[in-house]
């Protein structure tokens, strides 16, 4: 017997709302500023500010049974699943211009002349790599000093490794906001910008997301809503950070470590 | 009819204890005994010491390596660096802001306004 919650409406109202931001930024870059994209922007907002309300309403009237957990989780893995692809889809179009260059580039990657305004990879990026695997570190460290708490006592510790993880990740963005400020490149130097700033462009939304994730359910479990077993939230978005961490690490490899001169 | 009852039999056994497995498998989460709680605990202290043995002093390298990359750089290019071959630079349809003649970083932080002149200049 699956004990599944009533109707609702917010996945519908979600996908206008998604439907509606992707149409009017189009219309906003083709016809100028376009006020209905602020309109679906909030939108898509408010959708996920009361499905997740919801949700954690359905929790305090006793819905979220261990068994009922693990759907929850299977959601969220899946939606990981989702942005894996998505990250894959840029990744793919990276490749193609990265192992097959166009003579336009000069048959070469960087393209011809782009070699000093590169980003050293052994500069910021190996900083940021190692900012975000130790917020790994830390939020692992978090998870099993959660594991660990009680009501009233033992959740200092965890709540002291929670922030400095999303320190670090807040630490990562306004180092990424400075790189993309002091670069010479920009999303029209030829297709090296184009791959460049998508596939980092959306990591950095990635990390503003899981960063804001983390701080909700910061704010969750200093409102004492989670328990040291029945943490499902925490550990979504635990997953959602080890992912853009993961991701992280595929970009600097391939992006910045190979995609840079000899 | 008695191989009837017994199947009967086996089948309800066989259900009894599946549903006791998932019963152990889920309490699982809420009953601990005194070695799990004992091993979330050391495990928890492990990690704690690993961000001041391992990740602490990473992100001091770190830090200390980008400054010195950084301004190792600024020193051999004072005029900056090299720029690239602006042919691929091209911008063939404007930007949503601004004038249009600006990357969305560059019309926030106006850093490089030699190579992207701002609104209001001729040039």
């Amino acid at each position: 017997v699956l004990n599944v919650p009533g109707y609702s409406v917010w996945p519908l109202i979600g996908s206008i709302g998604a439907f509606l931001i992707t149409s009017s930024s189009v219309f906003w870059w083709h016809n100028g500023f376009s006020w209905l994209f602020l309109v679906s922007f909030f939108v898509v907002l408010g959708t996920m500010f009361f499905w997740w309300r919801d949700i954690v309403n359905e929790g305090f009237l006793g819905n979220h049974t261990v068994s009922f957990n693990s759907y929850l989780q299977s959601g969220i893995i899946l939606f990981i699943l989702s942005e894996v692809v998505f990250f894959g889809s840029f990744f793919w179009g990276f490749f193609h211009m990265c192992w097959a260059p166009a003579e336009e580039l000069g048959f070469c990657w960087p393209p011809y002349s782009f070699e000093e305004v590169i980003i050293d990879p052994f500069s910021v990026p190996l900083l940021n790599t190692i900012i975000l695997l130790s917020s790994g570190v830390t939020v692992t460290a978090c998870h099993f000093f959660i594991l660990v708490s009680e009501n009233n006592n033992n959740w200092f510790l965890g709540a002291v490794f929670w922030g400095v993880t999303i320190f670090l990740g807040v630490v990562f963005l306004f180092l990424q906001v400075e790189e993309y400020a002091e670069s010479y490149l920009s999303f029209n130097s030829s297709v090296y910008g184009s791959a460049f700033f998508i596939l980092t462009g959306f990591h950095g939304l990635h990390v503003t997301i899981g960063a804001i994730a983390l701080s909700v359910v910061f704010f969750r479990f200093l409102t004492k809503s989670f328990s040291n077993f029945d943490h499902v939230g925490f550990e979504g978005a635990a997953w959602y950070w080890h992912f853009v961490d993961v991701v992280w690490l595929f970009l600097f490899i391939f992006v910045y470590w190979l995609g840079a001169p000899v | 009819a008695l191989m009837m009852q017994s199947l009967k039999l086996l089948t309800a056994a066989r259900l009894v204890r599946s549903a006791a497995a998932q019963q152990a498998r889920l309490s699982h989460h809420y009953i601990r005994t005194e070695a799990e709680v004992k091993n979330y605990e050391n495990t928890a202290k492990m990690w704690s010491a690993l961000t001041f043995v391992a990740a602490l002093p990473c992100l001091i390298f770190g830090l200390y390596n980008m400054e010195t990359r950084e301004h190792e750089f600024h020193e051999s290019h004072p005029d900056g660096p090299a720029l690239p071959n602006w042919e691929w630079n091209k911008i063939t349809k404007p930007f949503p802001w601004g004038d249009g003649k600006q990357p969305l970083f560059e019309y926030l932080f106006q850093k490089h306004p030699q190579v992207y002149p701002p609104p209001e200049s001729d040039e």
